[in-house]
């Protein structure tokens, strides 16, 4: 009597355990990542018609290749018309510009649990020591100031309907939406010099980097976990990424001439003074 | 009583957490390709990836830098003077060859899960319907063709993967012509010069193989000639690109001081 219980008992727990038996496939442990994805800056490229047919044919809901929406893009600018540093301001100046970035992780809910911080260098050397004093326009960007959701074009057969990726978390900012962007003439209402100028575009999933603190004697100070203790967040150095923090970043880069509004003819088009 | 004990533990010891565990939507193309380069960095970061007092005088690892060190993307000028246009060929401030480096994070079996592939293309039109015809020096590098995946380490420098983001491929596009390690950027665009005046070199990297489009069911060959510089997004491509923007002033202006020459420097 006693046997068969136990061999019942065997046979229900063989049968429950098999259940819990379950294929490790399609199971991603994420473990102790903390940021798992990365993020990216993104701009429209020029498709193909074919191309926009090959996608139109995977989806009746897509007119075309998904893309974000069509942007200034990275690299040159101005090469439609000069850019000048005017008396007054540059009628030549750039519209609203649009920044598009994106970054995967999402919490259960779909939400994205990432803030998006972004920050512009103007002429940063290679060999600079603090970044964070190269931080420009910040009257268009603050580095403090996270991308916002972007929700325009999100019609049907929108850059949210990307083929076989997931649903990518479009956020933005605009710079410039009232006046548009005078590059020459309106860094935080500087001028700047004749000549060619970079302007480097740098965005993070983690607040800017904070420097550590030091003791009397410069030693770093630790704290609780035996980790660097950090200096308070309104020491953070914007445009430094916090890669001990886990952050992850990305870079493009604005490359524009600036030329001389005072010269005759240079194809500049300042605006009248006091006009 | 015992026999149900061991029953319940054994079961019980299958109930394990769900939490950092994800069930995989089945999406084919999860992680999108990023060109990646050296974020600008602090001199305390630097000095505390090489050496931190509170880590025996060793370096912090959490630090250090994540991507070795590459030509950073925007304006490139040349060293001594500016580029030119030459008409003996070739610019003596020709910049030495370059990498470039790109990043995936889908992975299958341990291994790469995608190829990533890279195109050069100069002065791209975001317009264009063609934009294939921006391809250029594919004597640098073979247009649509496969970069290779390399050590973080292997240049000798203190590189450390992200604490924070599960291990990621780190792939390499080295531009460079063979028997040559500088790159002219205003005359060797396939043995041919550019025109004076600014100019954008994007590079642009895809984790699929570049559009080809089908021929008609009752055409003989199966497909068209590859787009390169057309990402395949009805495949699930994702893409990414980096600009370099650099000037090539008249060879023949005087008032350009160019340092042109009859040969290849380096060559």
């Amino acid at each position: 009597m006693l046997a068969a219980r136990v061999a019942a008992v065997a046979i229900a727990t063989l049968m429950l355990a098999g259940a819990c038996i379950i294929p490790d496939s399609g199971i991603v442990v994420q473990g102790q990542f903390e940021n798992p994805g990365t993020v990216r800056i993104v701009e429209a490229v020029a498709m193909s018609p074919e191309a926009d047919d090959a996608c139109a044919d995977v989806s009746v809901e897509l007119a075309g290749c998904p893309l974000p929406p069509l942007t200034l893009p990275f690299g040159l600018v101005g090469a439609d018309a000069s850019l000048c540093v005017c008396p007054a301001g540059d009628d030549n100046r750039l519209g609203f510009v649009d920044i598009y970035v994106e970054d995967p992780d999402v919490d259960d809910n779909g939400e994205p649990t990432d803030p998006i911080y972004g920050a512009l260098l103007l002429d940063l050397p290679d060999d600079a020591d603090d970044p964070s004093r190269f931080v420009a326009y910040e009257n268009f960007l603050s580095p403090f100031d996270p991308a916002v959701r972007f929700t325009g074009g999100g019609a049907v057969g929108g850059y949210a309907d990307s083929i076989a990726r997931p649903t990518p978390q479009l956020r933005s900012w605009t710079l410039g939406r009232e006046l548009g962007v005078d590059l020459c003439n309106d860094n935080a209402a500087s001028k700047l010099s004749v000549g060619l100028h970079s302007l480097r575009l740098v965005v993070t999933d983690r607040p800017w980097y904070r420097p550590v603190v030091r003791d009397a004697d410069g030693k770093v100070m630790l704290n609780d976990r035996d980790e660097p203790q950090r200096a308070p967040d309104d020491e953070a150095l914007p445009g430094v990424v916090d890669g001990p923090a886990g952050a992850s970043y990305a870079i493009a880069d604005y490359v524009f001439r600036c030329d001389d509004g005072n010269m005759p003819d240079p194809g500049c088009a300042c605006t009248p003074e006091g006009g | 009583m015992r026999p149900a004990i061991v029953a319940l533990a054994l079961v019980a010891g299958c109930l394990i957490p769900d939490r950092d565990i994800r069930i995989d939507p089945g999406i084919e193309n999860t992680g999108a390709v990023r060109v990646v380069q050296r974020s600008p960095s602090h001199s305390e970061l630097d000095e505390l990836c090489n050496f931190a007092d509170y880590a025996d005088g060793a370096g912090d690892p959490t630090f250090c830098p994540e991507v070795p060190r590459s030509r950073p993307s925007g304006l490139i000028r040349a060293e001594g003077g500016d580029f030119c246009v030459c008409p003996q060929g070739h610019d003596g401030r020709a910049i030495p060859a370059f990498d470039i480096y790109a990043e995936d994070a889908d992975r299958e079996g341990g291994r790469p899960k995608d190829t990533l592939y890279g195109v050069v293309l100069l002065d791209p039109d975001a317009r264009s319907s063609t934009p294939y015809n921006a391809v250029a020096y594919g004597n640098y590098w073979e247009p649509c063709a496969a970069g290779e995946v390399v050590d973080r380490t292997d240049a000798g420098e203190v590189v450390e993967a992200s604490l924070g983001r599960p291990s990621i491929d780190l792939w390499r596009f080295r531009i460079e012509a063979p028997g040559s390690d500088t790159v002219d950027l205003c005359n060797d665009n396939r043995g041919v010069a550019l025109t004076p005046g600014l100019h954008n070199l994007r590079f642009m990297v895809t984790d699929r193989e570049y559009f080809r489009p089908p021929r008609a069911k009752d055409d003989g060959a199966a497909f068209f000639p590859r787009q390169c510089g057309v990402p395949d997004l009805a495949a699930g491509a994702t893409y990414a690109v980096i600009d370099f923007v650099f000037e090539c002033r008249d060879g023949t202006d005087p008032a350009a001081f160019c340092d042109c020459t009859e040969e290849e420097v380096g060559g």
